[in-house]
């Protein structure tokens, strides 16, 4: 599994290394992940409408 | 709890601010304690509800003056279009069916980035996500409002020297 020395070691290096975006740079990111409901959709939703 | 995914541009305007443009698709189901409680009283072992939001818009970032190193945290600000569906499944055709309608979206978020490469930057993203709906579209639901929580990855493009 996932060691906390790993995750100090990975810190660590991806501090040392180059700056990100600077001004008139350009990035293309794609995102994923979970969504997690926060409404009561489910709960309000008339379902034999 | 569901999933999500956001392709996006953005455009450096100065090293504290960036400009872009996004997309958004995220699907979700309705909790399962809530859907078993709708199948029991119902009588119906098939019933799901599933939602999908499929979007657009422009969103702003603002780096935080960790900006100097590869550490990037930002904040977030996005507005736009968006469409959401709503399907409802059942064996009763009297219950299934779909509606989808249209309405202003929006986010606000966090996120961190580091540069992992020449040209590419990965981090995570954690945003407050939200909908307007028209309650007469809904049965009176006004929004479906949703927290997302992203891992992002960034292809840089340096911009042309003055």
């Amino acid at each position: 599994m996932f060691r906390k020395g790993s995750f100090v070691l990975a810190t660590l290096a991806l501090m040392v290394v180059a700056p990100l975006a600077h001004a008139h740079d350009c990035s293309l990111a794609i995102g994923g992940g979970v969504a997690i409901p926060t409404g009561d959709f489910s709960k309000k939703f008339d379902f034999t409408s | 709890m569901g999933y999500v995914i956001t392709p996006e541009f953005t455009y450096m305007v100065n090293d504290k601010l960036g400009l872009g443009v996004d997309a958004t698709y995220s699907t979700n189901n309705i909790k399962k304690e809530d859907r078993d409680a709708i199948r029991t009283a119902n009588a119906d072992p098939t019933f799901d509800l599933k939602y999908t939001q499929f979007g657009g818009g422009a969103h702003a970032k603002l780096m935080m003056p960790m900006q100097n190193g590869p550490f990037s945290p930002y904040l977030v600000v996005g507005a736009g279009v968006a469409n959401f569906k709503a399907k409802v499944e059942s064996s009763d055709p009297a219950v299934a069916g779909d509606k989808s309608k249209s309405g202003f979206a929006g986010r606000v978020g966090v996120g961190a980035g580091y540069k992992a490469g020449q040209q590419m930057s990965i981090g995570v993203e954690g945003d407050y996500n939200f909908m307007s709906l028209k309650k007469e579209d809904f049965n009176g639901v006004s929004s479906a409002p949703s927290i997302g929580v992203k891992a992002v990855v960034s292809f840089l493009f340096k911009g042309m020297p003055k």
